[in-house]
């Protein structure tokens, strides 16, 4: 009994801390349709935060008992239990993270100010797809990793798609869709040939199978990591698998926007660095100089196409293919530095904080009845001076400029993919963010260079959303003040 | 520990009037600069009876192997100098107390006149090239500061302007002449540069190169041809400025560079010729002009440009302790001069117009006093100290390498005109019945007592430099300048020096019997002006020099300047500029096309990224 | 013909099932019939990874199949639903039709 509770629930808690809100939440809604919003909202605020309990009290127990699972003695179902689920310390990181982002963005719907909010089905896919992100991130066999993947995917197209009556949401939810299972079926194909040959699916297996030389040539093995490289890039938002996040960005709902950019996009890079960092470490050679072009790539395709942009969710949708770039460039590092792993952490927490906090202040304008275009932007920074400073921080740290958060996250990635590729990808990233300057700066620009006579003064309509807005800059400024806090465990 | 004072008092008048306590009344700003003044002076005379331990040194920075320290040394050449200034200045300090009593916020004037100060010992004190050059741009920018002092007048202001640009021209040269020593010597230190002069040969041409850009320096700064017209214009500022920076002191920061380096003068035979010309032509040319002019302040600096000629011909002549000699009772007497000039027009409540002065004999009868032994003095005649400063620089001029006695007979005419036109304005001015419309009224004591103590220096500092051949006293000067300038080197010339001497005494005697005798009358004061008509109007107008520059110089640069500005700026420029910009916003939009918004669209798109990627991975195994 | 052991057969077929599926998926302008070609490429990677399965003695491939068919199937019905509130505004399954988000 003692293993089953050490070997199955105390490493799964954070999960099933999240699976049991959502479970209850589904309960509730039979129970009651209408009512009992508090204890709802309870509920789902319940989980992450009983999940981020678990988290801190798994990564204090010293020696993760389960860490070496070779001298467990238990039931068999146990012991293969152990196999596939991988605790260390960049999955309790991940966790974390996942949990924060998700509070913040419950904070986001606490409002229930609009009328799409009232159901109550977004509390309960949100949840699971929580779950998924973090089976995801804690994988260790190729078929966990798909349930994970599919369990976080799916609920997210409905949930894009979850303004039924809004055309831009249902082609957004469509166009995602479509991607979305595409991607899914080269994944599987790719864990098709690589069981083809190897006839095993658990990671650790494959990579020390995979570390034969011999694999370097078969062609096989290297359609295979194609077609990885694909699935995964999709999913990243990498060039040439990028084209679907303009879109489904700018359809979905302001505050699943703000999700997906920070949590989903989290889990993702998770996954790349399991598959990356793990499966494929073996065949790095093959892989690096190409993920770091298709890296530099994006950014250039994102900054460009960002600066012909007027609407403000597209706007940032595209730069977050600019800043996934970045990220690309430090997984293409993780071979020759393992460190580089930190690096990719910071920036996706950092980066998920500012597009949270972005998106929140998006939320609240379209709460105020403004379409998101520049021009409503004009002297906001007078206007609602708190505001105004929280987008400020948001936007410079995005351009990345010292001593943001944003710039070290950019400044750590550069130092990685300088130190295992050279120069070269480095100071073509530079360059290209250099042109990405140019609409973070008319952000600024709008904020306090403009007349501020046209506007009226934004309303806080919702205040949770005003605190996400403001946990979100401050943690920023935490983060810029002390770059070296995050990735604790 | 002198060293320090001598430079510190000025700097710290200087704050202390100008930035902590601004005094309104021009009296407690003008006694805390004259405290300031006098200390550096007493720190002067206290060093030479207890001289000190070295140079007071600090490191500035060094790059690669130049090294650049702040150092300030005083060896008798320096202390000369800083006798002359802070003596002379000090004394125009005190002057200026009663001059400016009418001012209202005279403490901007009195730290503008500390800052001078301190700039000029920086100048004089320093060891190395760069850091006379400092002391040389804050002299320059004191300069432009103290002429515009008066600035609501757009005149003046223009005037301070010229003295600036015209400056900076020079200094433009200075600059290039400094780099030009570097590459030569690698090393800026003037001690360090005489002992390679000695010990090393280099290019003669090189040589010459860097010796006619710190000419060029020089030419800026003690307003020779053709950089001299902003002297003129620079009488705007308050008489004691004029004084004090136009006469006694800045403008002999030329001579004073060109004495410092006169190892390298020495050698550059080329260039020391050409400096010759340059002084005797401007001597002359100056000298002309000022024999025409109605203002009694610019007829005094044509007559500074010119005697700054003379002693550039010294220099160019290699007598290098002859224009030192000069530099000093020129001093004297021209401040006399000029403040004695001051007490005219504070007496005459701003007059300047000599046509409209006359009988001040009786009215001013100190400054009458005074100004006359100024006159005398520069007019050379013995014993007072312009005729053996003048007749040392004459003699050196005669027994020159070559022109020798083509210069001789120019500077005997510079002298004789010299003698003429100051007789003119000093007859002009004090004798006859008073033409004007004003009340004048005697100086107050504190003007009267710097005249007194300056024309006291004019009679006696002559004999500090007095030729051997008089067997009278001997060459004080030139034992104390000798291990640093070297002996008076004795040539041979068509005469020998005390029938020189002879010749330039009757000359400037019958100069002045003219000018007496014509203008001591009114009704003989025109004549001279109808004898020489034609003459006449070309010096009146100053030769049209001012002219000439603003239509071949001024003109062109404007319009090349407009040019640059109108047109290369915005459409070049800037479009080179704005050229990644439009190319980034280009090819973004071509990007953004390839979003058609349908979704097999973008699907292909994907699968084209997929061949890609295996025809990479695929690239050496299969393909 | 017969030279062709069933092992090449059954990844023959696998291939040509991804492979019409995907052709399928990029040309046909039917939302629909993009739905049924997501579906052909699933069960010819289903396909390949039980023969994989076969090949190689493990069951884990076998246990994959099962999974993704069951994840298909919610996925088909998430993917219909979407479908459905799309068809409700635009009142046409052309994906042509679809460009409402571009730029």
């Amino acid at each position: 009994m003692n293993a089953i509770y050490e070997y199955f629930f105390l490493p799964l808690s954070p999960v099933l801390a999240l699976v049991f809100a959502g479970l209850l939440l589904i309960v509730l809604e039979c129970v009651s349709e209408e009512g009992l919003k508090p204890l709802k909202s309870t509920v789902a605020f319940l989980g992450p935060l009983i999940s981020l309990y678990y988290v801190f009290q798994l990564s204090f127990t010293s020696g993760l008992a389960f860490s070496d699972p070779s001298s467990l003695t238990g039931p068999v179902w146990l012991v293969e239990f152990t196999k596939i689920y991988k605790l260390d310390g960049m999955t309790l990181n991940f966790f974390w993270a996942i949990d924060v982002f998700l509070l913040l963005t419950l904070l986001f719907f606490h409002s229930f100010y609009e009328e799409w909010l009232e159901r109550n089905e977004l509390l309960i896919l949100i949840e699971f797809i929580s779950v998924g992100m973090m089976i995801l991130v804690s994988a260790n066999d190729l078929l966990m990793l798909f349930l994970g993947l599919e369990l976080m995917s799916l609920p997210t197209y409905v949930i894009v798609g979850f303004r039924r009556e809004n055309v831009k949401s249902c082609e957004a939810a469509l166009k995602y869709f479509l991607f979305g299972s595409f991607g899914t079926v080269l994944l599987l194909l790719s864990v098709a040939i690589l069981y083809g040959q190897f006839g095993t699916l658990k990671t650790g297996q494959l990579q020390f199978l995979l570390a034969q030389t011999s694999n370097l040539s078969n062609p096989a093995v290297l359609v295979s990591l194609g077609l990885m490289l694909a699935a995964v890039g999709f999913k990243i938002g990498m060039t040439p698998f990028q084209m679907w996040l303009p879109d489904a960005y700018e359809g979905a709902p302001t505050s699943i926007t703000g999700f997906m950019g920070s949590a989903v996009k989290l889990a993702s890079f998770g996954l790349a660095i399991r598959i990356f960092g793990g499966v494929f470490l073996p065949l790095a050679e093959k892989w690096m100089g190409l993920m770091s072009w298709f890296a530099v790539i994006s950014i250039f395709v994102g900054n460009l196409c960002a600066l012909r942009q007027k609407n403000l969710k597209r706007l940032f949708a595209y730069s977050s293919i600019a800043h996934a770039g970045f990220i690309i460039l430090g997984v293409a590092a993780l071979p020759k530095d393992a460190q580089s792993q930190q690096m990719i952490y910071y920036y996706l927490v950092t980066y998920g904080m500012m597009f949270l906090g972005v998106f929140a202040f998006l939320n609240l304008m379209e709460q105020n009845g403004k379409s998101l275009e520049f021009s409503n932007l004009s002297g906001l920074g007078f206007r609602n001076p708190v505001l105004g400073i929280a987008l400020a921080i948001f936007v410079f740290s995005a351009a990345g400029i010292p001593p943001t958060a944003g710039f070290f996250a950019k400044y750590f990635i550069l130092f990685e993919s300088v130190k295992t590729q050279g120069v070269l990808f480095a100071v073509l990233a530079v360059i290209s963010s250099a042109m990405g300057i140019y609409y973070y700066l008319k952000v600024i620009v709008h904020l306090y260079m403009q007349d501020a006579s046209g506007g009226s003064k934004l309303a806080v309509q919702s205040t949770s959303t005003y605190i996400a807005i403001l946990i979100c800059a401050a943690s920023l400024l935490f983060f810029s003040i002390f770059p070296g806090r995050l990735g604790v465990f | 520990m002198m060293m320090p004072l001598l430079l510190a008092a000025p700097l710290i008048g200087a704050i202390v009037n100008g930035l902590i306590l601004r005094p309104a009344t021009a009296k407690r700003a003008g006694v805390i600069a004259s405290i300031a003044a006098l200390t550096s002076f007493a720190s002067v005379m206290v060093q030479h009876f207890a001289p000190d331990a070295g140079p007071f040194e600090w490191t500035w920075f060094t790059v690669g192997e130049l090294t650049v320290k702040w150092s300030f040394a005083s060896d008798p050449l320096t202390w000369m100098m800083c006798a002359v200034v802070t003596g002379i200045g000090s004394l125009i300090h005190i002057y200026s107390i009663g001059y400016m009593s009418h001012e209202h916020n005279a403490y901007r004037y009195f730290a503008y006149l500390n800052f001078f100060l301190f700039n000029m010992l920086v100048l004089i004190t320093s060891t190395s090239l760069l850091g006379m050059f400092v002391g040389w741009e804050g002299v320059g920018l004191c300069s432009y500061l103290l002429i515009g002092y008066w600035f609501e007048d757009i005149n003046k202001a223009k005037a301070g302007m010229k003295a600036f640009i015209v400056n900076r021209i020079g200094d433009a040269g200075f600059l290039i002449g400094i780099f030009i020593c570097y590459q030569l010597f690698k090393t800026l230190n003037f001690a360090e540069i005489a002992k390679l002069l000695d010990t090393q040969t280099f290019d003669v041409r090189m040589l010459n190169l860097a010796a006619f850009f710190l000419f060029i320096g020089a030419m800026g700064k003690s307003a020779q041809i053709p950089l001299y017209v902003w002297l003129p214009d620079a009488m705007a500022g308050p008489t004691p400025v004029s004084a004090l920076i136009h006469a006694a002191t800045m403008v002999t920061a030329g001579i004073y560079l060109i004495c410092r380096m006169n190892g390298l003068f020495l050698v550059a035979q080329d260039t020391s010729l050409f400096i010759a010309i340059i002084g005797i032509s401007t001597a002359l040319l100056s000298a002309l002009i000022a024999t025409s002019q109605r203002d009694i302040k610019k007829v005094l600096a044509y007559s500074t440009v010119s005697q700054l000629g003379l002693m550039f011909l010294a220099l160019g002549c290699g007598a290098y302790l002859a224009a030192i000699f000069h530099v000093m009772t020129h001093a004297f007497f021209k401040a006399l001069l000029f403040l004695g000039s001051g007490s005219v027009i504070h007496a005459c409540e701003g007059e300047q117009d000599i046509w409209k002065m006359g009988g001040l004999k009786k009215k001013l009868p100190s400054t009458f006093l005074t100004f006359t032994i100024g006159t005398i003095a520069i007019a050379g005649i013995p014993p007072l100290a312009g005729f053996f400063s003048k007749d040392m620089i004459l003699y050196s001029a005669l027994t020159a390498k070559s022109y020798g006695t083509t210069f001789w007979i120019l500077g005997l005419l510079v002298s004789f005109l010299t003698a003429f036109y100051m007789v003119r304005v000093w007859a002009l001015t004090f004798l006859g019945e008073y033409r004007g419309d004003k009340h004048p009224h005697e100086s107050p004591a504190t003007m009267l007592i710097p005249l007194y103590i300056l024309a006291f220096g004019s009679i006696v500092a002559g004999f500090l430099g007095m030729p051997e051949g008089l067997h009278l006293l001997p060459n004080y000067l030139e034992a104390f300048l000798h291990p640093v300038l070297g002996p008076l080197v004795e040539g041979h010339g068509a005469l020998s020096e005390e029938r020189a001497m002879a010749v330039a005494t009757v000359s400037a005697i019958i100069a002045c019997s003219l000018g007496f005798y014509f203008y001591s009358k009114p009704e003989r004061s025109e004549t001279p002006g109808k004898i020489l008509v034609p003459f006449k109007t070309v010096f009146e107008n100053k030769f049209w020099v001012d002219e000439l520059y603003g239509l071949v110089i001024v003109k062109p640069f404007d319009a090349l300047c407009a040019f640059f500005a109108k047109f290369f700026d915005p459409n070049i420029i800037d479009g080179l500029v704005l050229l990644p910009s439009k190319a980034a916003q280009g090819m973004g939009s071509l990007l953004v096309l390839l979003q058609t918004g349908i979704v097999q669209t973008y699907l292909l798109f994907f699968v084209f990224g997929l061949l890609v990627l295996f025809m990479v991975l695929l690239k050496g195994v299969v393909l | 013909m017969s030279n062709f052991s069933s092992v090449y057969w059954t990844q023959f077929i696998a291939i040509a099932l991804i492979g019409l599926g995907m052709v399928g998926f990029l040309i046909r302008r039917n939302a629909i019939v993009v739905l049924m070609s997501i579906e052909l490429m699933l069960n010819g990677v289903n396909l390949l990874l039980i023969e994989a399965a076969h090949r190689s003695g493990s069951a884990d491939g076998t246990m994959l199949v099962v999974f993704i068919i069951t994840i298909a199937a919610g996925e088909v019905a998430v993917g219909l639903g979407i479908l459905l509130n799309l068809y409700r505004i635009k009142h046409s399954s052309d994906t042509e039709l679809y460009k409402e988000l571009q730029g």
